[in-house]
C-alpha cells in the first residue's frame, strides 16, 4: 500500500471515533426529541417566562419584572443567563417560526401566574421550540465533553466520555423536567479542558493562554448561574499558584504581578461585560441595581433545607431537629463550615497547580464540590451534578478510582429521582439509571483489573460490594417510586425523607472512604 | 477433574440457559410493572367489563349481559374466554386482596358505561390488579415459547425464543393497549411445539400423542378467541394426514377410522366442555343461546374494514373506494376469497404432514395466516400477529428466509404503531421498536452466511436492502407519529390512511417474494 495514498492512521482513529460520536450523538438527540411530550415542571414557566421578560422588557427592567406582571417565577440567575435567555428569542429563527405561524406570539408573551393548576397553559409548539432550544444548548455540553475527553487521559478516553453524555441525571434534568444544566456544564468542561491541557503541553505559551482561556470561560459561567461561585475559591487558588507564577525559577512559587493583573482584568471584564448595558441603560441607580441582583440571586430567608432535603448534611440535622429540638443554622454558620471543609481541597489545589498533577486537580476540584454540596445553605438536590462531573473525569477510567465514581453517581442520581414524580416516567427513570449503572460496571470488570484484596484491618472501610449499593438502591426506588404513598398512612412524608437520608447515608460513606484512601494511599 | 463430580454438559447446559432465561424474564418482567401507569385502550374497559359480567351474573345470562347493564362492551368472545376472566376474579388471591382492601369491590363492579370522557374511572389499584393479570398470563406465552424453540432446530434455539418474548408488538399490544394476546399464543405455541415435536420423535405412540394434545390446545384455543378459526382448515388436514393415517402402510395416505374417531371426539368435547354449563343452567333454550352465541361473535354489520384500516387487501379497495364508485365487498365474498387464497398453504400443508417436514408445516401455517390477513372481513391490524408468530419459527434463524420474517414483522409492527396513538408512549415504541429490528439484523448479519448473490434477472425481484425498508419505516413513523396532524390540513386522515398502504404494500411485496421464491427454488422445501 503506497504511503502517499493512505490517511495517516491519527487521522483515519480520529475520522472513526467522530463517526461513532456522531451516531451516539444522533441517537440521544432522537430519544430527546420522543421526550417533548413527557412531563415538566415549573422550570419549564420559569425559563418561559425568562424568554418572554427579556423579549418584552428593557434591559434595565429584567430584575424588577415583578413590576409588570404578577408572578413567582422571577428572573433569580445572574444577568449573563439574562442575555442567553435573550439570544434565544430575540433572533431569525425566532422571527421566522412566529411570522410562518409555526410558534404563536402568545408562548413570549408577560403572563401572570395561572390561577388554576401549577403550570402554565402553553401550545404545543411552544413546548417544542423550548424544549429544542435544550437540545441546541446541549450541543456545547457534547463539545466539552469531547474536549476534556482528549486530555483527561493520552488518548481519547471513551469511558469519560460516554459516562458524561449518556449520563441519565442530566437528561431526567434538562429534558424531562426542564434545564439548561448541560449547556452550562459544556461551558464549565471546557474550563476544565484548558486547565488539563495547559498541564499536558510542553509550550510555556500555550500553557499560559489556555490558562486565561479557562479563567475567561469560568467567568462566564460565573455570570450565567450563580451555583458555580462553590468552585470561586478553587480557581482563585489554582490559577493564583499555576498562573501567577514567574516560571524558570525554581519549584517554589514566584508571585508574577503582571500576570496577576492580566488575569485579574480578564476575569473582572468578563463579569462586568453582561451588567454594563444593565446599569447604563436603565433609570434605577447602579447600587439600587445591585442591591436588587443580590436580592435576587442570594435569596437566604429560603431556610436551611429545600421542600425536598438534598442528600447532605442537612438532611441528617432536619431529620435529627424532627425528633430533639436543635438551634437553627444561621447562613453565616454554614458559610464558616463549609470555608473550613472546603480547605483540604485548597491545600490539594495547590498542590495539583504546583505539580502540574492533573489527576490531583480533578480530584480537588470534586473534594471542593463535595463540600459545598454536604455543607452549604439551601443546596438543591441538582447540585450534586456539581460533584459527580468532575468526579467523573477523575475517576470513572482508573481501576481504583471507579469504585468512588460509582458509588457516588449511583447515590447522587437516586437523589434525583422523586424530581420526576409523575408515575408516566417510571419505565423512563427506571431502564436509563439501571442500564447506566450496570454499562459502567460492565465496563470495570472487564476493561479494569481487579481490586486489591484489603488486609483485615483496612478491609472494614474499604470493601463495600456493589451487591449492597445495588440491593439498597433498588429498596430505596421502590420505597420512593413504586409503593403508593397511601401505604404509609401518616408517614406520608417518610418516602422522600428516607431517600434523602440514604441518599446522604450513600454519598457520606463514600466520601469518607474516599477520604480514607487518600489519606493512607498517597 | 474428576469426571464423578462434575455434571455431565448436557444438564449443565440447560442450567446456564434456564439461568439466561430467567434474568430475561425478569428484566421483561420488571419493564411490564413499570408500563402499569401508561396509556391504555377502551379493551382495558372490555376486559373489566368481562371480569364483572363473569363474577355477578349467573353462567348462563353472561351472553345477555346489556340485559343488566347499559354497555357497547358486550361478550364476544368464545366462552372459553369467558371462563378464563371468571378464573381471574373468583380465586383465593382475588378474596384475599378485597379482604385486604388492596383492590377495592368497585373493580369488579357491573358499570354502565362512562358519561363523560372514553375510560371508565378506575382506581389504580384495579389497574395494577388487571394489568398483573397480564403478566401472570404472560407466563404460559413465556412456556410456550420455550417449548417451541426446544423443537425447531435440534438444539435450543435462542433467536427463536428472543424473537418470541422480546417482541415488541406483543408489549405494546398487551402490556399498553391492553389485552391477553400473549396467553393464547403461548397456547398456541404448546400446541405448534407438539405437531414439531411429533416429526422429530422415534416413537409412534409419542408423536400420537402429541398430535392428540396438539389437537387438544388448539381446541381450547378455538373455545378462547374465534380469531384463530383461520387455522381451523389448516389444522384438520394436516391432522386428517399425519394422524389419521395408517402407519406402516407405505407412504400414500391411508384413512384410519378409530383414529378419526379419536381425534373427533377429543375436539368436539374440547371445544363444547365450555358450552355445557352454559347451556344446562340457562333458563334461554339450547338453539336462542347458540343465536346469542352466533351474534356475538361474528357481527358482520361492523363492515369490511375496520376504522382504521389493517394493512392487507381491502386498504388498496378502501383508498381506491374513495377514488373511483366500486361494489360492496359481500361477508361471502370474501368467505369465497379466503378459501381461495388459503389453499394453497393447504397443498403445502398436505405435502409436509406426508413428509413430516417441520420447516413445510411452519411455511403453510405462515400462509394460511397470511392469505386470512390479507383478505378476511373486517380484519383488526393486531391479526398480524397469527401470521408473525409462525413466521418466527419459520425464518428468523434461517439465512435466507431472515430477510422475509424481518420485512413481514418490520411492516406488521409498524401497522401496530398507531394503536398507543398518545404522545407520552412515542420513547417506548420508538426504542422497542428500533432496537428489536437493529438487533436481529446484527444477529443476521454476524450469525449467516451472506444471502446469494443473484443474476441479473431475478435480482429485480428478489433484492430489496435492508435500508430501502429501514428509510422508509422512519419515513412512515414520522409521518404518522410526529407530524402534528393540523399540518395535514383537511387531509387530516391522510397519515392513518397513507400508514395503512404502506403496511399493505410492505407486507404484500415481502410475501409475492417469498411465493416467488418457494416457487422457483425448490431447494427451500
Amino acid at each position: 500500500m503506497s504511503a502517499a495514498l493512505s490517511l495517516s492512521p491519527i487521522n483515519n482513529e480520529g475520522r472513526n471515533r467522530l463517526r461513532i460520536v456522531f451516531w451516539v450523538f444522533l441517537i440521544c438527540t432522537s430519544c430527546k426529541v420522543l421526550l417533548f411530550p413527557s412531563y415538566r415542571s415549573t422550570d419549564f414557566d420559569v425559563h418561559r417566562h425568562w424568554k418572554s421578560l427579556t423579549r418584552h422588557l428593557p434591559v434595565g427592567e429584567w430584575y424588577w419584572d415583578d413590576q409588570y406582571v404578577d408572578t413567582r417565577h422571577t428572573l433569580d440567575y445572574p444577568p449573563g443567563f439574562a442575555w442567553l435567555e435573550y439570544a434565544w428569542t430575540n433572533n431569525y429563527v425566532v422571527s421566522t417560526l412566529l411570522k410562518r405561524g409555526w410558534v404563536d406570539e402568545e408562548c413570549f408573551a408577560l403572563m401572570s401566574d395561572p390561577k388554576e393548576g401549577l403550570l402554565q397553559r402553553v401550545s404545543i409548539s411552544c413546548i417544542a421550540f423550548m424544549r429544542s432550544t435544550v437540545i441546541v444548548g446541549d450541543l456545547v455540553f457534547w463539545v466539552g465533553a469531547y474536549a476534556v475527553a482528549n486530555v483527561v487521559a493520552s488518548t481519547f478516553s471513551w469511558p469519560t466520555f460516554l459516562g458524561l453524555v449518556l449520563y441519565p441525571g442530566l437528561l431526567w434534568l434538562d429534558h424531562v423536567h426542564f434545564q439548561y444544566n448541560a449547556l452550562m456544564i459544556g461551558v464549565w468542561l471546557l474550563s476544565i479542558a484548558g486547565l488539563l491541557r495547559a498541564n499536558t503541553t510542553d509550550h510555556e505559551h500555550i500553557a499560559s493562554n489556555l490558562l486565561l482561556g479557562a479563567a475567561n470561560l469560568y467567568s462566564l459561567l460565573l455570570t450565567m448561574k450563580h451555583l458555580y461561585l462553590m468552585f470561586a475559591p478553587w480557581y482563585a487558588v489554582y490559577l493564583f499558584r499555576r498562573y501567577c507564577h514567574s516560571p524558570g525559577k525554581g519549584p517554589s512559587f514566584v508571585f508574577s504581578f503582571p500576570r496577576f493583573v492580566i488575569l485579574g482584568s480578564i476575569t473582572v471584564t468578563t463579569l462586568l461585560i453582561p451588567l454594563i448595558p444593565m446599569t447604563t441603560s436603565s433609570v434605577h441607580p447602579v447600587k439600587e441595581m445591585m442591591q436588587q441582583i443580590h436580592l435576587r440571586l442570594f435569596p437566604f430567608d429560603r431556610g436551611l433545607v429545600h421542600d425536598y432535603w438534598a442528600g447532605n448534611l442537612w438532611a441528617f440535622y432536619a431529620a435529627a431537629s424532627k425528633i430533639v429540638p436543635l438551634p437553627e443554622v444561621t447562613p453565616k454558620l454554614t458559610a464558616l463550615l463549609l470555608l473550613l471543609c472546603q480547605s483540604p481541597s485548597y491545600w490539594y489545589c495547590w498542590k495539583a497547580a504546583a505539580s502540574r498533577d492533573n489527576s490531583l486537580l480533578l480530584l480537588s476540584m470534586s473534594l471542593c464540590g463535595a463540600a459545598s454540596f454536604f455543607l452549604s445553605y439551601h443546596v438543591h438536590e441538582k447540585a450534586i451534578l456539581n460533584v459527580l462531573v468532575p468526579l467523573t473525569l477523575w475517576g470513572v477510567q482508573g481501576s481504583g478510582q471507579f469504585v468512588f465514581w460509582w458509588e457516588c453517581t449511583a447515590w447522587g442520581t437516586m437523589g434525583l429521582v422523586p424530581l420526576l414524580y409523575e408515575p408516566r416516567e417510571l419505565l423512563l427513570k427506571g431502564t436509563t439509571l439501571t442500564c447506566y449503572l450496570c454499562a459502567s460496571y460492565g465496563y470495570h470488570k472487564t476493561h479494569h483489573r481487579a481490586e486489591p484484596s484489603y488486609s483485615g484491618h483496612r478491609k472494614w472501610i474499604m470493601y463495600v460490594p456493589y451487591q449492597f449499593h445495588g440491593f439498597l438502591l433498588a429498596a430505596v426506588w421502590i420505597l420512593v417510586d413504586l409503593i403508593p404513598i397511601h401505604a404509609f398512612g401518616r408517614f406520608e412524608f417518610a418516602p422522600l425523607a428516607l431517600t434523602s437520608l440514604f441518599c446522604a447515608f450513600g454519598l457520606a460513606i463514600s466520601f469518607i472512604r474516599l477520604l480514607y484512601a487518600l489519606e493512607t494511599d498517597l
